[in-house]
């Protein structure tokens, strides 16, 4: 079967910074990947490029089929429409991604407009059964108010039936529960993968949090400093993770439920997007690294069953973790 | 808070603008050198004359009684009469006063067809050439007093290319929308660069925000996204500060009036100054007040409308 979306050697540079460099991964019907990573490690501006959203002065290498096409080379009107009709998105913070001075219904209503052809009181009643699917109660009321009317968590609902309201094939979710209460997280999340079986949708899903990708995802890529390092099933990588990086995610998350504050038991920060170390990107912060790590970037090679890693030490970790295991 | 709250509190307001105004007005009146007195009657008037017209003027009353007496005097808009001109002087700016209206309504919407479609062309091409370019001449245009953009549109457009009448105006409403078109493009320059300045910044932000990034994501158009949700949200700052700028306006129509020889109240107010008739002046000072403050309301209930946060 043919993936939903292919991205391949996607590179983004924004003047001399590679933020992202030869990012691939793809992303098959009806399933949920996970982009896991450390802050700034691109997975915002690789979700964004996807759409042709980057800002103007962002260029991007690579390609993105989506049926049968580059999303990255389509022109301005065609990447319009497949925008929220093919491919949405929904944002972190859902506070400033809706317009504070529109109501949350005018919103929805302008998406069913310029994707269905949806006016006046068809685009209403449709707007209502949106906002009920996600489960925001009284939403013909709700219909009318502002974005700063509602809570936090029917916040994040409403953004979540403004993108899906042309119901699309894949949702990119970057990072949509980080600003929640744990409790509302959970229901988020749970909305998500409801509404992902109902659409028949895929998703990506962009977080820091290990035990939401454990909880929800299918597959999961792991991200630093701008480059894939690992990616499999979720099961596989989380069992064997081969890569050093993706190991000390995990050990530095004892528990899921407190993953706020990660990657305490990675020491250093990650590099400059303009200072990239040569070689493998983690080197500098990795207890396995030897010379060879620093000669050239590891390419992703196979070490299972649709487990792939960069890590040129892979084996070494493997057995790492089943001695402590 | 909702809108009604808002107005009652701005209503408040010009009340106690007004209050404030005519202590103010009153007690510069007061201690102004010059008497009035004397240049009414001239300098071998009388001991008698001078008394008569003291006790006429309310000049022999109580500084508090004559404050009072003011005060009264203004809420029913009698003003008294022009000592040089002999009539009332609301009827003075009854006539005098719609010239200008026009004139700065005139100027606030040139001000704005100006400034919004540079602002835009200079934000979405933020540090291009054109973006260079508009921003020069709006600190160029900025930096100039408005007598002499004046006196240069008048040398060019209507003494040299005879464009444009080179003074006075017409003798309808459509006559006076060619007349005035000069002056009132000689007071919306520097308003508009100033709102062009501020629009763009403006722009600049809402255009990084998370929500044009989220409508543009919904695949809406180019121009709905830049219309319904840039423009709006860019706007909501600028009108605050437009509607601060219409006091400075005043003071440019003054000027304007002048160099234009419109029969305003700015000139109006030039020409009473030089005549020391108190009473045109005090009663014009107060009327420009109040109409100020009655541009903050409408300002007020606009932003209340376009920003439903503010009335939350
Ligand atoms: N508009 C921009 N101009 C220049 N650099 C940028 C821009 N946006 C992002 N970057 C840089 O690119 C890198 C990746 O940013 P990105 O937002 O994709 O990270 P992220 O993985 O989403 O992080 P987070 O978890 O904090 O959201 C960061 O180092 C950031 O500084
Ligand atoms: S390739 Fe080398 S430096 Fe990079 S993660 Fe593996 S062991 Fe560490
Ligand atoms: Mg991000």
């Amino acid at each position: 079967m043919n993936p939903l979306l292919s991205v391949r050697g996607l590179g983004i540079s924004i003047g001399p910074a590679n933020p992202v460099d030869s990012v691939s991964f793809d992303v098959n019907a009806s399933e949920m990947l996970g982009i896991v990573g450390e802050s700034g490690s691109g997975k915002s501006l690789t979700l964004r490029a996807l759409l042709q959203l980057l800002p103007p002065h962002a260029r991007t290498t690579g390609t993105a089929t989506w049926q049968g096409r580059d999303l990255l080379a389509m022109p301005a009107d065609d990447i319009r429409r497949v925008r929220g009709r093919e491919v949405a998105v929904i944002y972190q913070e859902p506070m400033t991604a809706l317009d504070p001075v529109l109501t949350i219904g005018l919103q929805i209503t302008e998406s069913l407009n310029v994707h269905l052809g949806l006016r006046g009181a068809a685009a209403r009643v449709r707007a209502v059964q949106l906002l009920d699917r996600v489960g925001i109660p009284d939403a013909k009321r709700r219909l009318d108010n502002y974005p700063h009317e509602f809570s936090g968590g029917m916040r994040q609902r409403a953004m979540i039936a403004i993108a899906l309201a042309a119901e699309p094939k894949l949702l990119l979710a970057d990072e949509p529960t980080t600003a929640l209460d744990v409790t509302i997280q959970d229901q988020i999340l749970k909305l998500l993968l409801q509404l992902k079986e109902d659409l028949h949708m895929s998703v990506i899903l962009v977080t820091h949090d290990l035990g939401i990708v454990a909880g929800t995802c299918d597959r999961v890529a792991v991200m630093y400093a701008g480059r894939i390092m690992e990616s499999g099933p979720v099961y596989s990588v989380f069992r064997a993770p081969a890569h050093a990086y993706t190991l000390g995610l995990m050990r530095s998350v004892p528990n899921p439920a407190h993953a706020r504050q990660l990657l305490s038991g990675i020491s250093g920060t990650p590099p400059e997007p303009s200072h990239m170390p040569p070689g493998c990107r983690f080197a500098p912060r990795c207890g396995f690294a030897t010379p060879q790590c620093s000669e050239a970037p590891p390419p992703l090679r196979e070490c299972g069953p649709a487990h792939q890693t960069a890590c040129i030490h892979a084996d070494r970790i493997r057995q790492s973790v089943r001695v402590t295991a | 808070m909702n809108i009604l709250a808002i107005l009652a509190r701005r209503l408040l307001h010009i009340a106690a603008t007004v209050v404030l105004v005519a202590l103010l007005i009153f007690v510069l009146m007061h201690f102004l050198p010059g008497d009035p007195v004397m240049m009414l009657l001239g300098d071998r008037a009388s001991d008698e004359q001078i008394a008569n017209m003291r006790h006429r003027l309310g000049f022999d009353r109580s500084v508090v009684e004559q404050f009072w007496e003011f005060l009264k005097m203004t809420a029913s808009l009698q003003f008294g009469e022009s000592v040089s001109m002999k009539v009332p002087v609301i009827s003075l700016i009854v006539d005098r006063l719609p010239i200008t209206l026009m004139l700065t309504s005139m100027a606030v919407v040139l001000a704005v067809l100006i400034a919004a479609p540079l602002a835009f062309i200079a934000a979405l091409r933020q540090g291009g050439i054109a973006d260079a370019i508009i921003r020069v001449i709006s600190q160029v245009s900025l930096s100039m007093p408005v007598f002499y953009i004046g006196l240069i549109l008048l040398i060019t457009l209507a003494a040299g290319l005879r464009w444009f009448p080179v003074g006075g105006i017409g003798e309808n409403f459509f006559q006076n929308l060619y007349y005035l078109f000069l002056p009132a493009l000689t007071l919306a320059l520097s308003l508009s660069a100033i709102l062009l300045r501020n629009l763009r910044e403006a722009l600049i932000e809402v255009l990084q925000a998370d929500y044009v990034s989220f409508a543009t994501a919904k695949g809406l158009m180019r121009h709905t996204v830049l219309g319904r949700h840039v423009l709006r949200n860019a706007w909501i700052s600028t009108i605050t500060l437009l509607g601060l700028h219409v006091g400075s306006l005043v003071g440019g129509a003054v000027i304007t009036e002048t160099v234009f020889a419109i029969p305003g109240v700015g000139r109006l107010m030039i020409d009473s100054i030089f005549a020391r008739d108190y009473a045109v002046v005090q009663g014009l000072t107060m009327i420009l007040a109040v109409m100020v403050s009655i541009v903050f309301l409408a300002v007020d209930a606009l932003q209340a409308l376009l920003d439903p946060r503010v009335s939350a």
